[in-house]
């Protein structure tokens, strides 16, 4: 599915998982709290940007979400090895542009892969 | 049948004992068999586990909270008790005897060796779930105490929150069910290392394989502490099709005043090049074709160290999702 690009590219990395794109509110994780917040909120439409690509917080709610966005890591990660597991987009080593990604919390956008190597981040307007 | 021993030599058993020494243990079997270059050690089996619980004053709180499904809300909560009670448990003598004499004998080589203690789930590298880094690993052990500390965290981390949910969502066991053993290895001073996908996982291409690799210990990449550096190769020409330069910012080395590791910024001049060369990207190469036939030409997950020039596999497994 092909979303069509409307907003702006606020990041760009490495697309390791699924090229599916996707769509929905991005949430910044950095706590097993955070995690588990999410998992009475819900976590159905959440694109989650993490700063640490271990699983280690992540696992309770890799099978809901929509996509993972993460500042480090690469393909051999295995957040990646897990997210291809889950078949869900993952973009790793993202370097944001225009915006310090915690401002990004709570705003919707999208996860789109450009080619097999690379994806981008975009807010929508 | 022969009854099943606590610690095996790595290498006495292949793949077909996944269900006595566990996933990583098995495929490293298999490798030694076929000559593949695998840092020595042995393996505690499923069986040494099995009598540590046995043998626990908690065992029966464990198996009532490994009986039934854990409901989602609850799993950091019930996490916490099994890994408390596993490390409240007292690490029978019986059991830690054997443990010692074998790392003695490895000390005996050479003083200054280290180890480092990996999981070998019997749920861990199997066809469709990898358990990929569900589980701890320990490195740059020094002493037979911290070796005896590791394997007890080793086997606590099985029932960590993300290894649990992973169980339960992925690999669909009852909990009672998933044993775990340990390897327990020579530590490689890697001065690179990395993994290699003997199928391209970023294009499902199987004609190309992808190594990643880093300065110092492999782990930062699994971690994903650092951008590697990633190689693509031509699996029928051995010719590199693509190169990227991973910014490779931290390297993973022991920490000089303990066990276990640090990061450190990894020299500016080697972040800025490519830490492999062509010669060792051939060599890894080759190495992943011969694993990849030995498991029957699935594709396969490989973590490699190399030290003084030396390429050391560490690590087998399919790739779980092409």
């Amino acid at each position: 599915m092909a979303l069509k690009k409307n907003g702006v590219v606020v990041g760009k990395g490495l697309s390791v998982s699924s090229k599916e794109d996707a769509e929905g509110t991005f949430k910044v994780i950095t706590s097993v709290e955070d995690v588990l917040n999410l998992l009475e909120t819900g976590a159905n439409d959440k694109i989650v940007i993490v700063e640490d690509c271990g699983t280690t917080t992540l696992g309770p709610i890799l099978s809901k979400i929509k996509g993972v966005i993460c500042s480090t890591g690469s393909e051999g990660s295995h957040l990646a090895i897990v997210s291809r597991e889950f078949e869900i987009p993952a973009i790793m080593s993202v370097r944001f542009s225009s915006i310090p990604y915690q401002d990004l919390d709570g705003k919707k956008g999208k996860i789109v892969s450009v080619d097999d190597e690379h994806g981008e981040i975009y807010l929508n307007e | 049948m022969s009854k099943v021993k606590l610690l095996y030599e790595l290498g006495a058993l292949g793949r077909d004992a996944i269900h006595i020494v566990g996933g990583k243990a098995a495929h490293l079997g298999a490798l030694i068999k076929k000559n593949i270059p695998i840092p020595e050690g042995f393996v505690l089996s499923t069986s040494s586990f099995e009598r540590f619980l046995n043998r626990s004053p908690f065992l029966h709180k464990i198996r009532e909270l490994l009986d039934k499904e854990i409901p989602l809300t609850e799993i950091t909560q019930t996490s916490k008790q099994l890994q408390n009670y596993i490390l409240e448990s007292e690490f029978p003598s019986d059991l830690k005897q054997p443990i010692v004499k074998r790392y003695q004998e490895l000390k005996e080589q050479d003083t200054s060796i280290l180890v480092a203690v990996r999981s070998s789930a019997n749920v861990e590298d199997l066809s469709k779930t990898s358990f990929a880094g569900q589980a701890d690993t320990f490195l740059c052990i020094s002493t037979p105490e911290e070796l005896i500390n590791s394997i007890k965290k080793c086997w606590a981390s099985l029932y960590s929150s993300r290894a649990l949910m992973y169980i339960q969502q992925m690999i669909k066991v009852p909990f009672n069910l998933v044993s775990m053993g340990v390897v327990i290895q020579k530590m490689v001073r890697s001065e690179v290392s990395g993994v290699m996908f003997t199928a391209n996982v970023l294009n499902k291409d199987r004609n190309q394989v992808l190594i990643n690799a880093t300065c110092g210990f492999g782990e930062c990449i699994a971690d994903g502490k650092v951008e590697p550096d990633s190689i693509t190769v031509d699996k029928t020409t051995f010719k590199i099709i693509k190169t990227r330069i991973g910014t490779k910012v931290k390297m993973s080395i022991k920490n000089p005043e303990m066990d276990g590791t640090i990061l450190i910024d990894t020299p500016m001049k080697q972040q800025q090049i490519l830490c492999l060369t062509e010669g060792q990207i051939r060599d890894l190469v080759q190495y992943g074709i011969e694993i990849e036939n030995l498991f029957d030409d699935a594709p396969q997950d490989i973590e490699w160290a190399i030290e003084d020039g030396q390429i050391k596999i560490l690590q087998a497994r399919n790739i779980t999702h092409l």
